[in-house]
């Protein structure tokens, strides 16, 4: 637990092994949600809350619950199920207790509870952090700073897209191109130019 | 006279902007030839026929007028390819370039990325065997693995008179490195390409650089002799300055440079890649609309 940890967590997630541009997670509310800034900007702000809770709760559900009693082979459908009920007893709070902060973050909720990215992350603190002789505290410690620098890397590039596809708009592209397929060009340009970062940690 | 601008508000050339440009630009083409020999000339071949079939028929598909704009994208990247380069790999490199880097987007009035340096990013990941290894020694023509920014990394002492007079290996056009800041400034002054973007790279470069050998003392190199290795001197006044992709207001232009600046540091210290000039140009244009969106108000009250 210490600060070196966390840094190095949170700009290894956020640009090396960006979310959607080295993983290709989240595609979908990438494409989906990217078209204004404004929902790119709620749309972040829900995958990096959604994110840190599920990473906390399912890293300590597979130390304590699905490792103890020695069944980690059925992690999968446990994650998807604790996920999806969580966030939505998460969503009835907020709707119940804070009207504001439902009404940014409300909508996109329901929709990302299912979200590969989310599930993707909670896998991926399993293989890549968890193992029997890492503490307990040390690891969830973490896991919870990947989920960050995964959130916020997955907001900066829906955040720059969002702007970049305003351009586009301005820019003649051919009408089969139009749309989704010109994303996905950029996303696998801009993925080619993160490729200059690897290395760094 | 009246500004050219795109739908966007970027700033167009005129097509002669573009003879002076590319023909400027030869003049670093022909100084390789008298190194390397006129194989250059045959990868520039190469370079432009794709790139022209390639434009070619996307005019002709989609029934757009075919300009001679097209001319200084394949002389960029001519420039930035090694002397040993295989002819088939050039010519993928500008397949890529033109394809996707350019004609997709719309054509010569507007692309979101610098098309030569997508090209030249694609071939460098896809082939790093031709690309990394593969440079060679202008006085005794060997094959040689070793540039000046590598060897500047370890330490070792370089010759400023070489770098600037094109006595070190690397790409065809970036070693001559008196003749880029000379071409750089007669462009300035035609008013070409923008000053401040090269002027701001070149600054929070050297400020980066000074910042990071005092934070990683174990990755320290000299930042002076930092500006003249690799092919920053390049990047700075020829890639980055492009209109298209570069920010419109002059608070962005810097900020862009800032960010440019600090991007070729991290990746030169701590990347696996001995140069991030490229990966940085196309990092910061897709920023660059970004950049737009926060100082547009700015603009437009100052108009």
């Amino acid at each position: 637990m210490s600060l070196t940890v966390f840094f190095t967590a949170i700009v290894s997630a956020m640009l090396i092994n960006n979310v959607i541009l080295m993983q290709f997670l989240g595609i979908c509310p990438f494409l989906g949600v990217s078209k204004k800034s404004k929902s790119a900007i709620g749309m972040s702000g829900a995958v990096l809350f959604v994110m840190v809770i599920a990473s906390f709760v399912t890293y300590t559900l597979y130390d304590l619950v699905l490792y103890e009693y020695n069944i980690p082979y059925i992690s999968t459908i446990a994650f998807i199920l604790v996920i999806a009920s969580l966030v939505q007893f998460v969503e009835m709070v907020m709707k119940r207790y804070s009207q504001s902060l439902y009404k940014s973050l409300g909508i996109y909720l329901p929709l990302i509870t299912t979200n590969c990215a989310i599930l993707g992350v909670s896998e991926a603190n399993i293989t890549a952090i968890w193992g029997e002789s890492v503490p307990y505290l040390d690891g969830v410690f973490q896991a919870v700073s990947t989920s960050i620098g995964t959130g916020l890397g997955f907001g900066l590039v829906i955040f720059a897209f969002s702007s970049i596809r305003e351009k586009l708009e301005a820019n003649n592209v051919p009408k089969a191109w139009k749309g989704v397929p010109v994303s996905l060009v950029v996303a696998g340009i801009m993925s080619l130019a993160f490729f200059g970062l690897t290395g760094i940690i | 006279m009246e500004k050219l601008v795109n739908d966007y508000g970027s700033k167009l050339l005129d097509k002669k902007d573009y003879f002076i440009y590319t023909g400027l630009l030869f003049v670093l083409l022909l100084m390789a030839s008298m190194v390397y020999g006129s194989r250059v000339f045959l990868i520039a071949l190469v370079v432009y026929t794709i790139s022209f079939i390639v434009e070619y028929t996307f005019s002709r598909i989609r029934d757009k007028e075919f300009g001679v704009r097209f001319i200084l994208t394949p002389m960029l990247l001519t420039l930035l390819l090694p002397p040993t380069i295989p002819l088939w790999i050039a010519g993928v490199g500008a397949f890529f370039s033109s394809f996707f880097g350019k004609a997709l987007f719309g054509g010569d009035k507007g692309y979101i990325f610098s098309p030569a340096a997508v090209g030249i990013i694609f071939i460098t990941i896809s082939f790093p065997a031709f690309l990394n290894t593969m440079w060679l020694d202008p006085i005794s023509g060997d094959v040689t693995t070793s540039m000046p920014i590598i060897e500047l990394a370890r330490g070792g002492n370089l010759s400023f008179e070489a770098l600037l007079f094109g006595k070190t290996a690397g790409p065809l056009g970036v070693t001559y490195r008196s003749l880029i800041i000379i071409i750089g400034i007669m462009l300035g002054l035609f008013k070409i390409i923008d000053l401040k973007i090269t002027a701001s790279y070149l600054a929070f470069f050297f400020i980066f650089t000074v910042i990071i050998n005092f934070l990683a003392p174990e990755t320290a190199r000299d930042p002076f002799m930092s500006l003249f290795v690799g092919s920053l001197l390049f990047g700075a006044f020829f890639l980055a300055t492009d209109p298209l992709i570069s920010p419109i207001s002059t608070k962005g232009m810097i900020l862009y440079g800032l960010g440019l600046g600090f991007i070729t540091v991290i990746i030169r210290h701590f990347a696996a890649f001995p140069e991030g000039v490229v990966f940085a140009v196309v990092i910061m244009n897709a920023v660059s609309p970004l950049i737009d969106n926060l100082f547009e108000k700015e603009v437009v009250a100052n108009d």
